[in-house]
């Protein structure tokens, strides 16, 4: 498998990560100071875990694909 | 017993040869003329569309207020009345709103250039861990709605005693245009060939050397696009600056939309006209002086080799 694709592959996953935890992060600290303020915050935790959620999969993902890829190539070599 | 074509045979058969050649080639030229008159019209097309709006807020902008809702071509009573009464300091702040403007879009581009150049170099260069996860949460800083931080910002300034300041304008449009400046220059960097970076190094630069004397001369097209882009951003903005300044810190957007007439509750259409046109200018001086750098900063980066 090319280097270069196993690291285009990571830096999309990272890139999805990146995106996600940062929404993730605003709405926590959102969450934070809602609950801090003594104002309703039930949307925004719960908008807090779906984001969490999604970029937890999609780090999962991430390691899923990558633990395949390098499986894959270390078979290959196991072939030669 | 076999025939043999004679150089007869040949000579009766090339005519009609070169008359088809020739046909086809008078057929693909009326073609490519077809094409070219198609290709005129429709830029044409989209260059229209485009402008009307422009012309149409120049002549307004010439006409007399009682003459404004005319609908011809040209002003039949053309005036510069509009373009005075704008920068009559006495109704409108237009010309400190306009050096405000400067200011602060000159500031903003310049830090953010500075920022988003060593930002984006280490993100394409060097090799850390964490460089997908930093792009992606600079793409969704950028995608973060500026209305929704407008409450947020009016409380934090005001808090700080700076609501009405340059910096309370200043810091929000650094953060607005850093993941512009960050993104395009990252993409910049990436493709352009590391050898330049190594051959430097091999003779004798530092990284900053090599950064400053090799790689900042040959990025300067996306640097004069991202600025251009920066800098527009910053001097079009105005939802933040409408909350955020005031009579004195005001930029020229607030302070069009502040426009007021000469009669009360009378809507000054076209001494808004006049200072929009008036505003359109430095913008236009700046893509006109910038044009070729700007299409070699757009293009660059978007073809893998």
């Amino acid at each position: 498998m090319d280097g270069r694709r196993r690291r285009s592959i990571k830096e999309g996953f990272d890139l999805g990560v990146g995106f996600f935890g940062f929404f993730t992060a605003a709405f926590c600290v959102i969450t934070l100071v809602y609950e801090i303020l003594r104002q309703d915050a039930l949307g925004w935790a719960l908008g807090t875990l779906v984001l969490g959620l999604v970029t937890a999969a999609i780090w999962w993902s991430r390691q899923a694909v990558l633990r395949r890829m390098d499986r894959a190539v270390s078979e290959i070599e196991q072939d030669r | 017993m076999t025939t043999v074509a004679g150089p007869t045979t040949a000579a009766a058969e090339r005519p009609v040869f070169d008359d088809r050649a020739a046909s086809r080639v008078r057929a693909r030229r009326r073609r490519a003329a077809g094409s070219s008159v198609r290709t005129g019209i429709q830029a044409a097309l989209i260059v229209i569309w485009c402008l009307l709006p422009a012309y149409w807020m120049l002549i307004t902008g010439f006409r007399r207020s009682d003459t404004v809702y005319e609908t011809t071509l040209l002003p039949t009573t053309p005036t510069f009345d509009n373009f005075i009464q704008a920068f009559n300091p006495a109704r409108n702040q237009l010309g400190r709103a306009l050096l405000n403007s400067f200011g602060i879009g000159v500031l903003v581009t310049v830090i953010a250039l500075v920022v988003g150049v060593s930002a984006a170099y280490a993100i394409a260069r060097l090799n850390f861990p964490g460089k997908g996860l930093i792009m992606g949460a600079v793409l969704g800083a950028s995608m973060f709605p500026g209305v929704a931080l407008l409450t947020p910002l009016f409380s934090l300034f005001t808090q700080l005693n700076w609501q009405g300041s340059y910096q309370s304008l200043i810091i929000p449009y650094i953060a607005g245009a850093l993941p512009l400046t960050v993104w395009t220059l990252n993409s910049f960097f990436r493709e352009m060939p590391w050898e330049l970076e190594e051959a430097a190094r091999i003779d004798g630069c530092t990284a900053a050397q090599a950064f400053r004397i090799v790689i900042l001369p040959l990025a300067a097209p996306a640097v004069f696009t991202t600025a251009i882009l920066a800098f527009i951003g910053s001097w079009n903005e105005y939802l933040l600056a409408s909350v955020l300044s005031n009579t004195q810190t005001q930029t020229v957007t607030v302070a069009i939309g502040n426009f007021v007439g000469s009669q009360p509750r009378e809507i000054p259409y076209a001494t808004t006209m006049a200072a929009g046109s008036v505003v359109t200018i430095p913008l236009i001086i700046l893509v006109l002086i910038f044009q070729r750098r700007i299409v070699a900063g757009l293009t660059a980066g978007g073809v893998k080799g």
